[in-house]
């Protein structure tokens, strides 16, 4: 990547990459974020939603030879089915049997085991019978992508989709009659129950937005790092530490901690390989769970849980 | 010549019992303990794999240090020339028993040892956050272990995984069998702790800690105390389960310690059979390592029609099945029994014993009648 010869200030390539990983980080932790305050389970089947928009965007580009990006649409048409099929096949019957959370949570790994197996299948027939050599690790999408002042267009698309995506989601739930009964959802549902909300749609509406953005976030983050059947494992524990960094509470937060892990996976990864030594790097996995780990000891209500303002004016002092 | 007859598909019926023997009782060994932390103590275990592999992983790397040291071989036991060095020892343990048995001793405390410091590390988030962090956290901290394991290579050499000699190597043809039996006789060793456990005042303890914590600390129980214990306890057995395997499957691999197979099937045995059950959950350990068993020895017949992996089937019928259980039959296989209680005509030769006692030293009475717990 030649930045410099292009105009634009000469960044070093990881700061780029610290700024795609952290956008999606931030829309992966906005989706678990957003499957918790509905349900209040940590979704462990969130890795399968990414990694069925990753395939759904491969298996078109392959196959079909469609732009992933003009498939986009469709990657979070099938993210947000698998994530309503989760909550209306399996989450909500069990909590409606009064399944304790433990239940719950082991439900949704159980469904992760299922994708993964979906998955495995998937891409097995597209190796075997389609003849898409590269099924089973592929960087097809990485090649895919257009180019824009010498950098690969997701690096301006991750972060613009982000944005985007936040601001709808601020509009929708501060400007909107759903927006507002979403929020007295999550709040209380029985009250909400009681003033008339159809608590119902709001929980499958919120599953669908949760799995489509999940699905995105895959597509793109195949774009930049290609893909393979288990990624979606790999990918759960950033997610996980971005949503408690957040607070598992607010989609803001999940904004801000699903970007402070992401970027601070590359940069410390960077900079860690550049003056400790490069044996640092396959311990990258490391830094969201010592994310996890201090936001726990120090602030377990995550940041949106802090008095900013007491704590600014603590600083002057 | 005829094929060899295949009886329900299976073609050698020695093998296939002698491994269904072997998982059944290395799975029974992390299934009960699970149990223990999770059926009675309260632990959602998460993180089950984690136990497991440190303890399979370093008691595998202890062990042929321990062994090229006692038998004095040349070279890096851990480096390059692992397999070399690992079939040489073989040979030269062939004819030394007391070595072997030495040896076996010290991969189990291994074993047992680093399962008990991972567990005294849990401690800390265990005792303080909610099941739900809890379960992210431990998870999270399983994965990194086998990232750790597979990339720092002085423990195992890294993700080339390391092979041990074979302890057993004396007992010739028998050697798998001798390794089974081992493992049978540790399984039948927990099993008989575990229910005697819960059969005692401590067992009647856990359940209403488990049940209601406000109340039990308000009967004076140390509810951190005894739920720390428990952790410690199930993961030291988790620990020598691994170190077991290690010597039953004479490698150690990082590959080999993935979430599915270490933590996602035992809960998976503990909720088909029965949480709090010591029995069921045998029971649903029995009936899941059969179902598993008999795919893994039949599945060829399958893999040549399909057009992929039939190992991506059992997922999904086991995912399911877990799904399908907790729907219709959350209590499991067998419900959870009230705490057991003594039989009438021992309760009835105890008080005789106590009023035989009365009669000769009225002092003492207090203290006998006191409660144990």
């Amino acid at each position: 990547m030649n930045i410099g010869c292009h105009g634009i200030p000469a960044l070093p390539p990881y700061v780029i990459s610290a700024v795609v990983y952290g956008s999606l980080f931030a829309l992966m932790s906005v989706s678990l974020t957003l499957t918790y305050i509905t349900t209040k389970v940590p979704n462990f089947a969130q890795g399968a939603l990414v990694t069925a928009g990753l395939y759904t965007g491969f298996a078109l580009l392959s196959i079909n030879k469609i732009n992933p990006y003009e498939s986009l649409p469709l990657s979070f048409l099938v993210g947000g089915l698998i994530a309503i099929g989760i909550y209306l096949i399996v989450l909500r019957p069990l909590s409606r049997r009064g399944a304790p959370i433990i239940s719950l949570m082991i439900a949704t790994l159980a469904v992760d085991i299922i994708f993964v197996g979906i998955f495995g299948i998937y891409s097995d027939y597209l190796y075997q019978v389609k003849k898409v050599y590269d099924a089973k690790l592929f960087f097809a999408l990485t090649t895919a992508d257009f180019s824009l002042f010498g950098v690969n267009g997701v690096v301006y698309a991750a972060p613009i989709a982000l944005a985007l995506i936040t601001l709808s989601l601020y509009l929708v739930l501060t400007k909107t009659r759903f927006g507002i009964a979403m929020r007295a959802t999550v709040d209380n549902p029985n009250l909400a129950r009681i003033v008339g909300v159809n608590t119902e749609v709001v929980y499958v509406t919120s599953w669908f937005i949760a799995g489509g953005l999940a699905a995105i976030a895959g597509v793109f983050y195949s774009f930049w790092q290609g893909g393979e059947p288990d990624i979606g494992s790999i990918l759960l524990i950033s997610m996980f530490a971005g949503s408690i960094l957040g607070g598992l509470k607010s989609i803001y937060g999940a904004v801000v901690g699903g970007l402070v892990v992401g970027s601070s996976e590359i940069v410390i990864t960077t900079l860690g390989a550049q003056y400790i030594g490069a044996w640092v790097t396959p311990y990258q996995p490391g830094i969201p769970l010592l994310v996890m780990v201090i936001t726990l000891l120090v602030i377990p209500g995550g940041i949106t849980s802090l008095d900013w303002r007491r704590l600014l004016q603590r600083g002057k002092k | 010549m005829l094929p060899p007859l295949a009886i329900l598909g299976i073609v050698n019926w020695n093998a296939f019992l002698t491994s269904l023997l072997a998982f059944f009782a290395l799975y029974l060994i992390i299934t009960i303990s699970l149990n223990l932390e999770m059926g009675y103590a309260g632990i959602p275990n998460f993180g089950k794999v984690l136990y497991f592999m440190g303890g399979a992983a370093f008691s595998g790397s202890v062990a042929i240090r321990a062994a090229a040291w006692i038998m004095h071989a040349r070279g890096d036991p851990v480096g390059l020339d692992n397999f070399i060095i690992a079939a040489n020892l073989t040979t030269m343990l062939q004819s030394d028993i007391p070595a072997s048995v030495l040896l076996i001793a010290i991969t189990m405390a291994i074993g047992g040892l680093i399962g008990g410091i991972l567990g005294y590390i849990s401690i800390f988030p265990a005792i303080r956050l909610r099941e739900d962090y809890l379960a992210m956290l431990l998870l999270g901290g399983a994965a990194f272990f086998q990232i750790f394991l597979a990339n720092y290579s002085p423990i195992i050499n890294g993700s080339l995984g390391i092979g041990i000699p074979n302890f057993f190597a004396w007992a010739g043809s028998y050697s798998t069998l001798a390794a089974t039996l081992l493992i049978a006789g540790f399984a039948l060793a927990v099993y008989v702790y575990a229910e005697r456990l819960v059969r005692s005042p401590l067992g009647r303890t856990l359940r209403a800690m488990r049940d209601n914590e406000a109340a039990s600390e308000a009967l004076g129980k140390d509810t951190v105390t005894i739920r720390r214990n428990i952790l410690i306890i199930a993961s030291v057995i988790t620990g020598v389960a691994g170190a077991l395997y290690t010597i039953y499957s004479g490698d150690t691999n990082p590959a080999i310690y993935d979430r599915v197979t270490w933590t996602f099937w035992p809960w998976l045995m503990v909720i088909l059979g029965g949480v709090a059950s010591n029995s069921g959950v045998a029971i649903g350990t029995f009936v899941f390592i059969f179902l598993l068993e008999y795919i893994d020895a039949t599945k060829y017949y399958l893999q040549n029609i399909l057009p992929f992996d039939v190992t991506w089937l059992e997922y999904l019928l086991f995912g399911t099945l877990l799904i399908v259980v907790l729907m219709v039959r959350p209590q499991g296989i067998l419900k959870e029994k009230p705490s057991a209680t003594l039989s009438k005509s021992e309760v009835s030769g105890i008080m005789g014993r106590l009023r035989g006692k009365k009669d000769e030293k009225p002092g003492t009475v207090g203290q006998e009648d006191a409660p144990a717990q």
